[in-house]
């Protein structure tokens, strides 16, 4: 096991090389570049010179992409084009932690909502119960967050002034650690509207998953041998049927595990989250390389962390899985 | 009973200590600005929020006037331009001192350093550094010697003698004199943009790119920055030291900026309160227009800034100007205003809209087609008449053979309005073939830039263009001049239809330039406005901006081109008693 982590590990290193290389190209080949504009105006190409050697842009492609490797490793990602002395670092360091308690929030939610909401729907199966829960989780699947964003704040905000209309309960200099926030009242009171509005299209999915999965499950020999022993219904369902199920769960987890804590840039948008959701899109339309190359190697990472996770969990899950 | 007592003895002792600081509540006005600055350099600064929040902190040797953005003492207190108007010397106010604010307690201490001369000289020269690598740099180049220093490589030899040669000097503490390349009447206006603002060389010095930050910043406005937390908010408190407070006549002690993108939940906030003033999205314009309320909080302004449609001069069939003209007025542009942007602004026939010195909007004496008739104009029914029979004498009859393409970037608001457009043309020319095409910003930018081969470039596409200084120089010349602007439409004198109209339009701009006699910068900029969207028609002015905002009932505030919040206040009473 742990040997298999090491290589696991030893692996991910040349991923995130290609990533990064065919990343880095990818950035640069898009017609335009940073400096071009200010706004609609053109720069003078003295200006822009100014510029490029101000950012060593002005050396060969190779060569700013060994930089960039080599400052890399030292955890230094480079300064931001866009936001004129801020640093890739500073701007990760206080967005990543927004979006990951945002994320990690969400995901919670969707798991408690989406696996007993599967389980129930897949026991009861053609029964109002499961037409009740699969109607609801096709409801949160197919309202998109652009609208229920807005909606959750027009009903719980504007009308019944439960909660803010928008923005986090903690800023990045209140964090215990750089990254636990103090779970206050006023925490609790911002987080709610957008946690629910991730949180549910996300629960949704792994209810439909879950059920359809259990429903597979139900079926088996050990399930039905299980009960004929009989064991308490419940405890066949949870103990024996849940578990073998989640096994298609788990593998979508991991990247939805990426790409939920990595932020979401419509939610955080909608909610004035200051997360990192936005760099995603931001850094492309400014042409902001290194703040590009901050964000995708920062979702790589989780990426590769989240599917090691996942393999682990199968063994957990199964222990026929091994691994050597 | 006892200890009853003694708790209500504690509570009494307690609300004595903080009766002082209940009663000292401050005044917070609360702005959400849309996004987080990009700086807070004066130096760097390219976008309108940076320069909102770079306006409170640094003063301007000139400021823009609230009516008409005409120059007006700031820190200068007056000043003299010699005859040949290549010479500005302005004499400074000894009175303004450079503050720190501490971003613990939010106390501002008055610095023993006054702002100077050699504050300015050294802002100027900062800005021209090429290693600072300003945007705006060029903003400055009309100054003597800017353009080679800000060029000239930091490694050369002769770079110091290239930074000593810029035309900006202190001649004592106080008076501070720009020599200028060429006259330009209009370097007032300049002197008030925050590229030629005093800044604190020893702050720079000791924090590098990083003395922005609250802590490290130090400033000379209205208001001083105590917490910066970026992309979620920003705190400005009240620097009791600027000397003008009786002037300005607000009462406002912190100003909390929230950084909120998306302007239906800025609006959000404010019909909840979280906010003293907001933007309106444009799909609830209507409700807001209807609402007995909100309708009376809401105030729909001017804005300089101008949309509109560009020709590419050189390609077929919009090569030919009758073409170009038909185009133009067949764009119904106040059903446009009125159906699909909303937003009150207001059809344009020229391409500086009024407050900018020297414009000529509305005038319509140019491009009256463009007017409804209650501006003085044609209005449309005329106006399209007119461009049927233009079209036709093109040798294109009802559109029979025009095929071109209309591109814009990517934008829901610029597809709406370009869509609307082609329907006009449609309607007027059946017949046409026109397509729309989109691409990203950036791609875009290229796209139209005027060395692009002919056979990539749309042969109309959109823009806008908003002021760096209010005046006319900032947009015909610097916008459209052949010879020193940007003309994207590709204007040239060899033209076979109208390249005697753009020689006369090229002399026009360069010499409105020189010319010092505010009348006659203005006739020559008439022309000039007439031969660019009229006869020439290289653009079709589409609308002037607005801004639209919705004010709570309990602030009151000014106009200015930038917000002054110094002369803003607030009834705290009113507020208080309307959120409970």
């Amino acid at each position: 096991m742990g040997k298999y982590i090491i290589r696991r590990f030893l692996w991910a290193i040349p991923v995130l090389l290609a990533i990064i290389t065919a990343t880095f190209l990818l950035a640069h080949s898009i017609p335009g570049g940073p400096f071009d504009y200010a706004g609609e105006k053109q720069l003078p190409e003295s200006v822009r010179q100014n510029l490029m050697r101000k950012y060593r842009l002005d050396e060969p492609i190779y060569v700013q992409l060994g930089l960039w490797i080599w400052d890399a490793l030292r955890f230094d990602f480079g300064p931001s084009y866009y936001s004129r002395g801020q640093t890739v670092n500073d701007i990760l360091r206080r967005t990543f932690p927004i979006s990951a308690q945002l994320g990690i929030l969400s995901l919670l939610l969707a798991l408690l909502i989406g696996i007993p909401a599967g389980t129930i729907a897949a026991v009861k199966q053609n029964t109002p119960l499961d037409y009740t829960a699969t109607f609801v989780a096709i409801l949160g699947v197919s309202i998109p967050n652009m609208v229920l964003g807005p909606l959750l704040i027009w009903i719980f905000s504007v009308h019944l002034g439960w909660f803010p209309a928008a923005r986090w309960g903690v800023d990045y200099t209140q964090l215990y650690l750089g990254f636990f926030p103090p779970l206050t009242h006023k925490f609790w009171s911002h987080a709610f509207l957008p946690m629910i509005t991730l949180g549910t299209a996300y629960s949704a999915s792994i209810a439909r998953l879950t059920r359809a999965s259990l429903l597979q499950v139900i079926r088996e020999d050990y399930m039905r041998t299980a009960k004929a022993k009989g064991l308490h219904g419940f405890r066949v369902i949870v103990v024996h049927g849940l578990r073998n199920s989640l096994i298609p769960v788990a593998t979508v987890l991991g990247p939805m595990f990426a790409g939920i804590v990595t932020g979401s840039l419509i939610v955080e948008r909608i909610f004035g989250i200051p997360g990192m959701g936005r760099y995603f899109v931001d850094s492309i339309t400014n042409r902001d390389y290194p703040v590009i190359l901050g964000t995708t190697l920062v979702y790589s990472v989780l990426l590769v962390l989240g599917n090691l996770l996942v393999d682990l969990s199968y063994a957990w899950l199964d222990p026929r899985i091994r691994y050597d | 009973m006892r200890s009853m007592r003694g708790l209500l003895l504690a509570i009494g002792i307690i609300s004595l200590l903080l009766w002082p600081v209940l009663a000292q509540d401050k005044v917070v006005l609360r702005r959400n600005l849309g996004t987080e600055p990009p700086t807070a350099d004066p130096a760097l600064a390219t976008d309108t929020t940076s320069v909102e929040i770079i306006e409170q902190m640094f003063l301007g040797l000139t400021d823009l006037a609230e009516e008409d953005m005409s120059p007006i003492p700031e820190l200068a207190t007056s000043w003299e331009i010699s005859d040949d108007a290549t010479q500005f010397t302005f004499h400074m106010r000894k009175d303004v001192y450079w503050v720190h604010c501490d971003p613990e307690t939010g106390e501002v201490t008055e610095l023993d350093k006054v702002v100077n001369a050699h504050d300015v000289v050294y802002g100027v020269l900062r800005t021209l550094d090429p290693r600072t690598a300003s945007d705006y740099a060029y903003v400055l180049y009309i100054l003597k010697g800017a353009s080679d220093f800000n060029t000239a490589d930091p490694e050369a030899e002769n770079f110091e003698e290239l930074r000593a040669a810029v035309g900006v000097e202190a001649v004592d503490d106080f008076t501070v004199r720009f020599t200028l390349r060429t006259p330009a009447a209009y370097f007032l206006q300049i002197a008030s943009m925050w590229v030629a603002r005093p800044q604190p060389q020893w702050v720079i010095e000791e924090y590098g790119e990083k003395w922005t930050e609250p802590g490290n910043i130090v400033t000379n406005g209205p208001y001083c920055m105590k917490e910066w937390v970026h992309e979620d908010h920003m705190v400005m408190v009240k620097n009791p030291y600027w000397p003008d407070w009786d002037k300005a006549g607000g009462n406002i002690d912190e100003i909390y900026f929230t950084m909120v993108q998306e302007t239906s939940t800025e609006f959000a906030m404010y019909l909840n309160n979280e906010l003293d003033l907001s933007a309106v999205p444009l799909p609830e314009l209507d409700n807001v227009k209807s609402d007995p309320v909100l309708s009376q909080e809401l105030t729909i302004r001017p804005f300089p800034c101008t949309y509109y449609y560009g020709f590419t001069t050189t390609k077929p069939p919009v090569d030919d100007p009758r073409v170009r003209r038909a185009l133009s007025m067949a764009i119904d542009r106040k059903t446009l205003v009125e159906e699909v942007t909303k937003g009150g602004q207001i059809p344009a026939n020229t391409f500086a809209p009024g407050m900018i010195f020297g414009n000529a909007a509305l005038d319509p004496d140019i491009a009256p087609w463009a007017l409804p008739e209650e501006l003085g104009g044609w209005g449309y029914e005329r106006a399209v008449e007119e461009a049927k029979r233009l079209m036709a004498e093109a040798g294109y009859p009802d559109g029979e053979g025009l095929e071109f393409v209309l591109m814009h970037n990517v934008s829901e608001a610029h597809a709406r309005i370009a869509q609307a457009i082609q329907a006009m043309w449609l309607e007027a020319f059946p017949k046409a073939n026109i397509r729309i095409e989109t691409q990203e910003w950036k791609v875009y930018l290229q796209t139209i830039e005027k060395d692009t081969p002919v056979e990539n470039v749309p042969a109309v596409w959109r823009l806008g263009w908003c002021q760096d200084y209010p005046d006319e120089n900032n947009w015909v010349h610097e916008v459209f001049n052949p010879v020193e602007g940007s003309n994207r439409p590709r204007m040239s004198f060899d033209d076979p239809y109208v390249g005697d109209l753009v020689k006369r339009f090229s002399d026009l701009t360069l010499r409105a330039q020189l010319e010092q006699d505010p009348v006659i910068r203005q006739q020559l900029y008439k022309e000039a406005e007439k031969l660019l969207c009229d006869d020439i028609a290289a653009i079709a002015p589409i609308y002037y901006y607005t801004q639209v905002v919705l004010t709570k009932p309990w602030l009151t505030r000014h106009w200015h081109d930038t917000n002054h919040y110094e002369t803003w206040s607030i009834d705290v009473a009113a507020r208080e008693a309307a959120i409970g």
